[in-house]
């Protein structure tokens, strides 16, 4: 699906390069690995996702904040891009909302446009292709994973890189948590989890967090999409 | 006369010696020990249009302070502009056979040293004669697998006929391609088999840098993290002339040796043999470690 909606203020100037915002002269074959070579921003924001039967399940944690100092701990990272389908972000707020709410509008403008949803894959394709498009452009700092289970097709979980790497995976994280999340998730999860059993193995990672991690998660938004729509779960 | 400063010709010398002349207001400065030597024109000088030459140490502070901040920034990922290549691992062989080609790869993709997926799909099927192996950063090989789709769609609607990009077509588009933009960040194995005009088979190898730069070669290609293993290994185990089954077996053997020195790769090997008759698979399994 190509996006017809363009994000307010972005630069018309497509050769722009990242540290040049302006410049029009296409910078030499060395200077484009400073998009590559672009750190991902320093967040403390972490999520976790996994795949059951027939569903996926999402959760994020609700701290806002920069450095030292906490926003406010509320805050749903976890975004319903369409009827079945949702994405949880990571990464500095201003890109992860701005990017969330670009894809967001462009999802429903398909769904008005073609009277039809575009499955997980297609959706998750679409989202790789727009943050690998950004990438010389002025990268989106984004990583997020997106959970889909739409009528006809089987539940699916997405991992992707603000770098644009796409991976279908049956489980994933991001962040910090990802350091202690994946090896619980590797001996817990198997194939067919029911819902109960999903939150059951993630009660366990997020009380490894609580353990072990520096930084206090007290709340997360976890949220459930199955081919009924995105349910939210309520786990604090 | 008084008002000459010493030092400039026709001044007072004082007789008192170099140790009783006050250095500052100054005495002409350092005075020459030796004498100047001819200029020799059988040596110019090489420095003579040297530049100004390196910065003194007094720059060095600055640096120090440069590096310092930046390792107190480098709390989250970082995906360096020279680990970019080696960010997500992967390894890639192509070998050729007698009348067949082979691409094994690994199944491994993670971010630095944690894995995120046992299944990542490094091999794109162009068509049925040719595939292609991307290493390096993911979301680029993603990319280009993307616009060799499109080609590939766009040139058999040209031709009218199934398949739209010979083996040699693949690997000159995506030769061009890289270099038109200025390189990214990938290395690229591409393998296939076509029929020439006298209908015999030929196969094709080649590998490329994220320039573009193509090397044709005859016996095998790799690429990837693990390439400087694969690199014995492979050239251990090719012989000429090898059928599909002996090529399949060879494959496997070499990615699964290599794969056990590299850590950045691993997972199941999937290894996929082109012949004139298309295109088949096998994936074996491997220990992600």
């Amino acid at each position: 699906a190509a996006a017809k909606l363009s994000p307010c203020r972005r630069r018309r100037n497509l050769r722009a390069s990242p540290d040049h915002p302006y410049r029009s002269v296409a910078p030499g074959p060395r200077a484009d690995c400073a998009a590559f070579g672009s750190s991902q921003a320093f967040t403390m924001d972490s999520t976790i996702g996994m795949r059951g039967d027939g569903f996926v399940l999402l959760a994020a944690d609700a701290n806002a904040g920069r450095s030292i100092l906490i926003y406010k701990q509320d805050l749903d990272k976890i975004l319903p891009i369409s009827e079945n389908q949702i994405m949880a972000t990571v990464g500095p707020q201003a890109d992860c909302s701005v990017f969330g709410e670009y894809i967001q509008k462009n999802m429903r403008l398909y769904e008005l446009e073609n009277q039809i949803n575009l499955s997980t894959f297609g959706a998750a394709n679409f989202i790789r292709g727009e943050l690998a498009k950004a990438l010389r452009r002025g990268p989106y700092q984004v990583n997020l994973l997106l959970g889909g289970a739409a009528k006809d097709e089987e539940a699916s979980l997405f991992w992707m890189d603000y770098l644009g790497t796409l991976q279908k995976v049956n489980y994933g994280a991001h962040g910090y948590a990802s350091n202690f999340v994946l090896s619980l998730l590797d001996a817990h999860w198997e194939k067919g989890l029911t819902e109960e059993q999903a939150i059951e193995v993630l009660r366990k990672c997020i009380k490894e967090l609580e353990t072990r991690f520096m930084i206090a998660l007290p709340k997360w938004s976890v949220k459930v999409v199955d081919s009924e729509g995105v349910r939210v779960i309520d786990f604090n | 006369a008084a008002d000459i400063l010493p030092g400039t010709p026709g001044a007072a010398v004082d007789e008192r010696g170099p140790a009783a002349v006050a250095v500052f207001p100054g005495n002409g400065g350092p005075q020459r020990i030796h004498p100047k030597p001819e200029p020799n024109i059988n040596h110019p000088n090489p420095r003579a249009m040297a530049g100004p030459g390196p910065r003194r140490s007094g720059a060095r502070v600055p640096v120090l302070l440069v590096m310092l901040i930046a390792m107190l920034m480098s709390f989250g990922r970082r995906v360096e502009a020279n680990d970019v290549m080696t960010h997500y691992g992967g390894s890639v062989i192509a070998m050729r056979g007698k009348g067949c080609v082979g691409i094994a790869c690994d199944m491994r993709l993670g971010a630095g040293p944690q894995t995120v997926s046992t299944d990542a799909r490094r091999v794109f099927k162009v068509n049925d004669g040719a595939v292609v192996a991307f290493t390096g950063l993911f979301g680029i090989a993603q990319q280009v697998m993307a616009v060799l789709g499109d080609q590939e769609r766009k040139a058999a609607l040209q031709r009218l006929k199934e398949p739209g990009m010979t083996p040699m077509a693949v690997y000159n588009f995506l030769s061009r391609f890289l270099w038109e933009n200025r390189g990214l960040p990938c290395e690229v194995v591409v393998a296939g088999v076509d029929k020439g005009e006298d209908g015999k088979v030929r196969t094709h190898l080649c590998g490329m840098d994220g320039l573009g730069a193509k090397v044709l070669n005859d016996d095998f290609v790799v690429a990837g993290t693990a390439s400087q293993s694969l690199y014995g290994v492979c050239e251990a185990s090719y012989t000429d002339g090898m059928g599909p089954e002996e090529l399949l077996e060879t494959l496997e053997k070499c990615m699964r040796n290599a794969m056990d020195r590299d850590c950045l790769s691993g997972g199941d090997t999937v290894v996929h043999i082109v012949t004139e008759k298309g295109v088949t698979s096998k994936r074996f399994k491997g220990r992600v470690d």
